[in-house]
């Protein structure tokens, strides 16, 4: 007996004032599997993201979605200003009209898994640096114990330590959890650290180009295999070819 | 461990707080210099003018203090203070609701700009003519005069906010559940309190100016009533003593109520300057 998909998106499509940004999208995510959703800039995978999480309405095709709860990473922190760190946490749990007393026990617990201190909890966002800021964000999406997690390029605007330090945070959580989800990187290094299969999009948006399995899985792969699997993809692969050959001026 | 860091966190609250009121009293100082100045100028308009343009600071000052003595002033005062308060209450109850409206309607922000211009554009004397025609010299005239003259700027304040606020919040909200409504009361009312209070302090100022105004055209009592009275007596060192005292009143309620309400809300704003620094 196999378990049916957590996501299925079916012939999804998607235009922008009568252009039309996705067309003919099929993706079937696995349960406990994370997928990562590659393309070159400009081609649609957020909005993709956007989609089959419910931020944006299906125009075009059939989403079906078997997890209970989903959270999302944005590449942005999506924080609110005016909240402290630990009231951005507990953001969702508040949505969820669970009483304070107990968001305090969940925020302090989440903000443990992304290694952020009690002290920072009581911090405003401009008070904290980049990376305390997309830690927060990751708590957030954490807190309520999502079972199904959008990464929408979540560490894009960080830089290369720091980049790994976050994956790490969420590839280790996700293996911990059993959560599943969708990774939208236009990083092919990040998409083959993360993901347990990599999905590659058409560049205009129309379609779905092909499907590459990624050896072992995220967490236990070595940085040399990594490397080496990258390179090779990149190299020979012909899913690939296009991946950084982008002028997004010239999309049609 | 738990138990320990939230009374941490409660002390730091408090700590926190506290350091917010003395940072808040500490400015007054700057307000000091600026009234210093102020009376220097003054003094040196007196000087050169004379008592009859221009009566002393000390003197206007002993007015007021004369004229505080006597329980007849606080009345007036009140009246006056209670005229604007309840037509600045009035104008926030009205101004806030029409700007959440037309901040989200893009239609209806269209249909009121006109309306808008014209209301802002007539001035608050032809409303006070209006309104004693339609209202008699009572509390009316005065509560409608400040209603027409401060309700645009709360809404147009508000709409403003509500138009400004960050799209990327909402979809973040929307994601997590929150329905319109809940995405208002949680993102975009929060965003828009923060851009407010200029128009609310404004508003407030108008309500108090024309108010004082009101009250002396349609000589319908209240520091305007005794504004009045003293121009009929060319007693100058009086109406200026009425004037400092409608000032005093303004500013005692706007750094009194608005100000530390506003500073508890802005606390993100200035949690990245150090301590004592003003923008």
């Amino acid at each position: 007996m196999t378990l049916k998909p957590v996501l299925q998106l079916s012939n999804l499509g998607h235009a922008y004032l009568g252009r039309k940004v996705l067309a003919d999208i099929n993706v079937t995510v696995e349960s406990g599997e994370v997928l990562a959703l590659v393309g070159p800039s400009g081609c649609g995978k957020s909005t993709l993201a956007h989609i089959s999480s419910g931020i944006l309405q299906v125009h075009e095709g059939a989403i079906e979605r078997r997890y209970k709860r989903h959270a999302m990473i944005f590449q942005d922190t999506r924080l609110m200003p005016w909240a402290t760190a630990a009231e951005n946490i507990a953001y969702p749990l508040r949505l969820a009209r669970i009483p304070r007393r107990q968001r305090r026990a969940h925020v302090l617990e989440a903000a443990q898994k992304v290694h952020l201190l009690p002290d920072d909890l009581i911090k405003f966002p401009v008070e904290l640096s980049g990376g305390m800021q997309q830690r927060t964000a990751i708590a957030r999406a954490l807190v309520a114990h999502p079972d199904f997690v959008y990464y929408d390029e979540p560490f894009t605007a960080l830089d290369v330590a720091l980049k790994r330090r976050m994956q790490d945070l969420v590839i280790s959580n996700a293996i911990a959890t059993k959560t599943a989800g969708l990774f939208i990187t236009h990083d092919l290094n990040e998409a083959a650290r993360v993901a347990h299969r990599i999905v590659v999009l058409q560049a205009n948006g129309h379609g779905i180009l092909g499907t590459r399995q990624v050896p072992g899985s995220p967490g236990s792969r070595s940085d040399e295999t990594l490397a080496e699997w990258v390179r090779d993809a990149l190299r020979n692969d012909p899913l690939f070819a296009q991946i950084f050959d982008v002028d997004e001026r010239a999309i049609t | 461990m738990t138990g320990s860091t939230i009374s941490n966190a409660m002390t730091r609250a408090l700590v926190d707080r506290g350091a917010r009121a003395l940072k808040f009293i500490w400015g007054g100082w700057a307000g000091l210099a600026s009234f210093a100045l102020f009376c220097a100028v003054w003094q040196a308009g007196f000087e050169t003018y004379g008592a009859f343009i221009l009566p002393a600071p000390l003197e206007v000052f002993s007015t007021v203090f004369g004229l505080l003595h006597i329980p007849e002033t606080w009345a007036l005062a009140l009246t006056t203070a209670k005229r604007a308060g309840e037509s600045f209450l009035l104008a926030v109850l009205v101004g806030v609701t029409l700007g959440v409206i037309s901040g989200h309607a893009p239609a209806v922000m269209r249909l009121q700009k006109p309306l808008l211009t014209v209301l802002l554009g007539v001035p608050p004397v032809a409303w006070i003519v209006l309104a004693m025609i339609w209202f008699g010299g009572g509390d009316g005239t005065v509560i409608v005069t400040v209603l027409v003259a401060a309700t645009p700027i709360v809404l147009v304040g508000t709409a403003e906010g509500i138009l400004s606020r960050d799209r990327g919040l909402d979809a973040m909200g929307q994601l997590y559940g929150a329905g319109p409504i809940r995405r208002f009361t949680t993102l975009s009312w929060r965003h828009t309190l923060s851009h407010l209070f200029p128009s609310l302090i404004l508003a407030l100022a108008t309500g108090f100016k024309v108010a004082v105004m009101a009250e002396l055209l349609a000589n319908s009592g209240g520091i305007g009533g005794a504004l009045s009275d003293a121009r009929t007596n060319f007693d100058i060192a009086e109406a200026l003593a009425w004037v400092v005292m409608s000032v005093g009143l303004l500013i005692g309620i706007e750094y009194g109520l608005i100000h530390p309400f506003r500073a508890e809300l802005d606390r993100w704003k200035t949690a990245a300057q150090p301590w004592g620094v003003k923008k």
